[in-house]
């Protein structure tokens, strides 16, 4: 069954909002929560209006799922960081080519040598977004090294954590 | 609703014997399908045509079919601006960014004009009452700009991760999904401007892309699907706002799910048919049975003459109930 957060839950996902600077998107919507068999507790943002339809014993799914609440902590799903990609100008990034981006899509980390531009403040374990030469979303990653090094040559220097083809993956697993 | 058997012929031995198909079915497409020969021979030797419909909530069709025809994709415009027939393709649909990014979904053309044929506006109320695996659902969300609401109900369990993550893929915001039957809808005290009943059936419009249909096609499935069909839409019904819209399809060619459920609400109902733009002329007869000449105004599909899945579409107007 849906509900609504608790307090505490709401401030842990409205401070993620806000520090990937998307914080404008709330405006008008609610967050809920689905706690589905498998104890993952997945956080939707709903226009408001929507909730005259979510607060019902079949109710499954609705808006957009913008990650889950794990001991406390927010984790982000890929369509928050499509957000984030879209609306927000704060964020670490890199830039890959092509052949990365066809890694990328198999769930696979980065190349130093696929990395066309990375942003100036990147260091070791920065989150970054990884986007392609027309700046969409490809995925999410873990800096190895400073921005300094991470066009490194034949070595990874970027943990992909999250790709776009996370959606036909678990639509697979599903199956 | 039990399936009607028409009379076996010649015609009917020989071009079961040729197709290998049951020949009580060739007898009925023989009365159901115009060029019978040629609707065989397109579902048993024609690849299935591919259709993409471009996500607007994601990019705008000029960008993506750009970055398609850059890809070396071929494509065809269709009857709607969304919709792209796919000429050719040099990668899988389902595994380029554009598609992973929701910028596409891959859908056939008669089922995005099942869509098109509710007039969706903007801050419309609307139910998809057999929604998974949401391909539909997308298209409404895409019609509406994600404003007003959408409900769509699925009542297996086992489908709605799928058509969670096609929603989520293609950035639909204003859809709440509810595991539920459809007949029971109208337990609820909801009234919607449009209602979609996309409804489950025997799929025998779709043999060209599943030829094992041919094996499992049988008269108990039409006879069950067409029982809950007449279910479903009387549910449906009763959820429509008066001068509210109900758009039924079915990808069946059989009679019994199509014209015979639309002609039994007719008599019990306020409704009228209205016209759709796309497909030919229902029929009015199938075997002794005579329908209400309105029937007409539901359109059908057919694999060889419109190049879709075999599809039957009704619009129908809710007056007062």
């Amino acid at each position: 069954m849906i509900r609504e957060l608790t307090r505490e839950e709401n401030t842990i996902i409205r401070r993620e909002f806000n520090k990937w600077g998307i914080f404008n998107f709330i405006k008008d919507k609610v967050f809920v929560l689905n706690e589905y068999e498998d104890n993952v507790k997945c956080i939707f943002i709903i226009p408001s209006a929507l909730k005259k339809l979510i607060f019902y014993p079949y109710s499954f799914y609705g808006g957009l799922q913008v990650g889950n609440i794990q001991k406390k902590k927010f984790i982000p799903s890929i369509t928050f960081f499509d957000l984030v990609a879209k609306l927000s100008n704060s964020f670490l990034y890199v830039i890959v080519d092509c052949q990365g981006e066809k890694l990328i899509l198999y769930g696979r980390d980065i190349f130093g040598n696929s990395i066309l531009y990375a942003s100036q403040k990147i260091v070791e374990n920065s989150i970054l977004l990884i986007l392609n030469r027309s700046k969409e979303l490809l995925g999410i990653g873990r800096a190895r090294f400073h921005t300094t090094k991470i066009k490194t040559n034949g070595i990874v220097t970027i943990d992909t954590l999250l790709d776009i083809g996370t959606y036909l993956r678990s639509e697979n697993h599903q199956k | 609703m039990s399936c009607i058997s028409l009379p076996k012929s010649e015609k009917s031995q020989e071009l079961a014997t040729k197709y290998n198909f049951k020949e009580w079915m060739i007898a009925r497409y023989l009365t159901i399908v115009p060029d019978t020969e040629k609707f065989l021979d397109y579902i048993n030797n024609k690849v299935p045509n591919q259709y993409i419909r471009i996500n607007t909530l994601k990019i705008d069709i000029d960008t993506i079919t750009q970055k398609l025809l850059e890809k070396d994709f071929k494509l065809e415009k269709t009857p709607l601006t969304e919709v792209f027939l796919i000429k050719e393709a040099k990668f899988p649909l389902g595994a380029t960014m554009e598609y992973l990014s929701g910028y596409y979904y891959i859908q056939d053309l008669s089922s995005c004009l099942a869509v098109e044929s509710l007039d969706i506006e903007e801050h419309d109320m609307v139910l998809d009452m057999a929604a998974s695996p949401g391909g539909k659902t997308s298209f409404m969300a895409q019609k509406m700009n994600n404003r007003g609401m959408i409900l769509a109900l699925e009542a297996e369990r086992k489908r709605l991760r799928k058509m969670m993550f096609n929603l989520a893929r293609c950035g639909v915001m204003n859809t709440v999904i509810w595991n539920l039957k459809g007949e029971k809808i109208m337990n609820y005290d909801f009234k919607f401007d449009k209602v979609l009943l996309d409804a489950p059936c025997s799929c025998d419009g779709i043999i060209h892309k599943d030829p094992l249909r041919k094996n499992t096609y049988s008269k108990e499935t039409i006879q069950f699907c067409s029982t809950r069909q007449s279910k479903l839409i009387e549910s449906a019904l009763k959820v429509v706002k008066p001068g509210g819209l109900l758009v039924y399809s079915t990808c069946s060619l059989a009679p019994e799910e199509n014209e015979f459920i639309i002609n039994s609400i007719i008599k019990k109902f306020d409704i009228t048919l209205e016209s759709i733009d796309y497909g030919i002329d229902s029929l009015i007869k199938f075997g002794n049975k005579v329908m209400d000449k309105s029937i007409k105004l539901t359109k059908r599909f057919y694999p060889h003459i419109h190049n879709t899945a075999g599809f039957f579409i009704a619009k129908i107007r809710v007056n007062n109930l």
